[in-house]
């Protein structure tokens, strides 16, 4: 579904994704995991078009989109969050989920109705009135899964969505996350909780200073050395 | 779209059960009639100042204002883009209807849509290199080009007259929207008052309307959601620029003289729009239209009575207005209000 070949970006003198490449099959779940300043977040903006590779190309369902703005591959069926989430703060949670429905639906009556069931859907369907500046970052959260969905994605990038939430929120978001890939959408996200990624992706990504260092299957790329390397440093002997 | 893949959850999606929370308060439900209501109440002064020439002419600047404040925040208060170019449309649709008039004789009712098709383009013009400037950047880049519009019709003498401006001769009748009745000129700026709150209200029930409060919000967000921002910014200002045109139009026939500094003057047309919508409140239905409402009466009353005594101390006593509105009230008079009604309900 998602083919990304030899992308590179560099910022002035820094590298900060070098020569990455992967892809991502339809009903995935893939996990992205890495050190701080690994360049997730970097690749990300690359895959949604917010950045523009130095080199390399992505391709979405065999269609080359590296030059696409990011609502022109949200309309091809990619849907994102945000890490710092982006909730539109004076509009209700309907409204926000409302602005995703309209990709589909353009008619006002029907956009609504499929945005209460979305916000029913994530469990927000009695927050549906109240503005976004007054949701909890757990409720944000999950309010900017909903926009994303509401856009009728195949694939979904998720930025860090369980960062900052507790325990039982956590939990609440991972089933989530489970319930958006039985509905046939493919996840991609970027995930800092090793305890989570284990949970549910069956595939793992390592970043590692801009490079690729590992990618298979959960278990056996959460053992390799160079991760754990990577995370913890080099054992001393 | 143009992939061939299935959509999720299209094909097989299980019979929902039965919402145990009520589906209501979304904006396809929220009724429009109070807000006709409304607007058939602010035209209600025309019939009971009718035999009052000085107070119907205040009025009439009323409404006009109070459509150019809203057509202002089309842009402004929905798509969050804080134009200073609006001075140009407004200009622009003056000069259109008045030489179509003058030069062709083609009578300013039929005016109005080349003006307004004018303005739109010329928005279409200035906002495709401005649109990439976020925030005040955007704000002075349009600020500039008033000047700039001031300087052409300057220049240009041979068709605006220059500074000496142009000149409509009284010749009363329905044809040339010349009136001998005053009253009439106040029915005329009130249906444009009228006209523009329905396309707001249309707006904002519309995809364009939720689009242009989404790039307002957080235009990388919208972007991710699909919302092609540029396009929609420049529609929105198109749409707004149209509505300040057709203004502009009605504003050259009901004072009948039209130069260079009445037009394009910031603080009493370019500044204007947006000081009577950030009193009123700011990208809410009625905000602008109440914002005119409280000021240009005042403003008008401020004029002929500080004239002897402080020429020119009107623009003090509004400025104190705008600072106080800027400090106690940052939505306006419409967001105050709408503020203390949710302290009430919880």
């Amino acid at each position: 579904m998602l083919e990304i070949a030899g992308i590179t970006k560099k910022f002035a003198g820094l590298t900060a994704v070098n020569q990455v490449s992967f892809a991502v099959d339809a009903g995935e779940i893939v996990s992205i995991i890495g050190p701080n300043g690994a360049g997730k977040s970097t690749l990300f903006n690359l895959l949604t078009g917010n950045l523009q590779p130095t080199i390399g190309s992505v391709r979405y369902c065999g269609k080359p989109i590296t030059g696409y703005s990011p609502e022109r591959r949200a309309r091809l069926g990619m849907g994102r969050t945000f890490q710092i989430a982006k909730p539109l703060l004076a509009l209700s949670a309907l409204e926000n989920v409302l602005v995703g429905a309209f990709l589909h639906q353009r008619r006002l009556a029907d956009a609504e109705a499929a945005a209460f069931d979305i916000l029913d859907d994530v469990g927000l369907a009695d927050r549906a009135a109240i503005p976004a500046s007054e949701l909890t970052l757990s409720e944000r959260r999950r309010l900017e899964i909903a926009r994303a969905i509401a856009t009728r994605p195949n694939l979904i990038l998720l930025d860090e969505v369980m960062a900052g939430l507790n325990p039982t929120e956590v939990h609440l978001a991972v089933e989530l996350v489970r319930r958006v890939n039985q509905r046939g959408i493919t996840v991609l996200l970027i995930e800092h909780n090793l305890k989570v990624v284990r949970s549910f992706s069956r595939r793992v990504i390592v970043l590692d200073r801009g490079k690729l260092i590992a990618d298979g299957q959960a278990e056996s790329v959460l053992a390799d050395t160079a991760v754990i390397e990577a995370y913890l440093g080099a054992r001393r002997s | 779209m143009d992939t061939a893949i299935p959509r999720a959850g299209e094909a097989d999606a299980p019979a929902r059960q039965t919402p145990t929370i009520q589906r209501t308060g979304g904006p396809a439900s929220r009724p429009v009639w109070p807000h006709l209501l409304g607007l058939l109440v602010l035209l209600l002064p025309i019939y009971l100042l009718r035999g009052n020439p000085f107070w119907i002419g205040i009025l009439a600047f009323t409404y006009l204002f109070a459509g150019l404040a809203a057509s202002w925040n089309i842009i402004a208060g929905f798509g969050g883009q804080f134009s200073l170019a609006h001075g140009v449309f407004f200009g622009v649709g003056a000069y259109t209807v008045a030489l179509l008039y003058l030069r062709a004789g083609i009578s300013p009712w039929l005016g109005l849509l080349p003006a307004m098709l004018l303005g739109a383009v010329i928005s279409a013009l200035i906002s495709w290199p401005t649109f990439r400037l976020r925030g005040p950047f955007f704000a002075i880049a349009t600020m500039a080009l008033n000047e700039v519009a001031a300087v052409f019709a300057n220049y240009f003498d041979h068709l605006t007259g220059g500074p000496r401006g142009l000149l409509i001769p009284f010749r009363a009748g329905l044809a040339n929207m010349i009136f001998v009745e005053r009253w009439k000129y106040a029915l005329l700026t009130g249906m444009f008052m009228v006209l523009v709150v329905i396309v707001s209200l249309v707006l904002l029930r519309s995809r364009l309307g939720y689009y242009l409060l989404a790039v307002r919000e957080d235009e990388d967000a919208a972007r991710a959601a699909g919302i092609p921002a540029l396009r929609v910014k420049i529609l929105g200002m198109m749409i707004s620029a149209a509505l300040t045109a057709m203004g502009g139009g009605l504003f050259a026939m009901f004072v009948r003289v039209i130069d260079p500094p009445t037009l394009f003057s910031l603080q009493d047309v370019g500044v204007k729009f947006a000081l009577l919508t950030l009193i009123g409140g700011m990208g809410t239905i009625w905000g602008p239209v109440l914002g005119a409402m409280l000021i240009v009466p005042l403003e008008n009353f401020l004029r002929t009575w500080l004239s002897d005594v402080l020429p020119g101390g009107h623009y003090i006593v509004l400025g104190l207005f705008m600072i106080l509105a800027a400090r106690f009230m940052k939505r306006g008079v419409v967001g105050a209000y709408l503020t203390l009604i949710r302290r009430r309900r919880a």
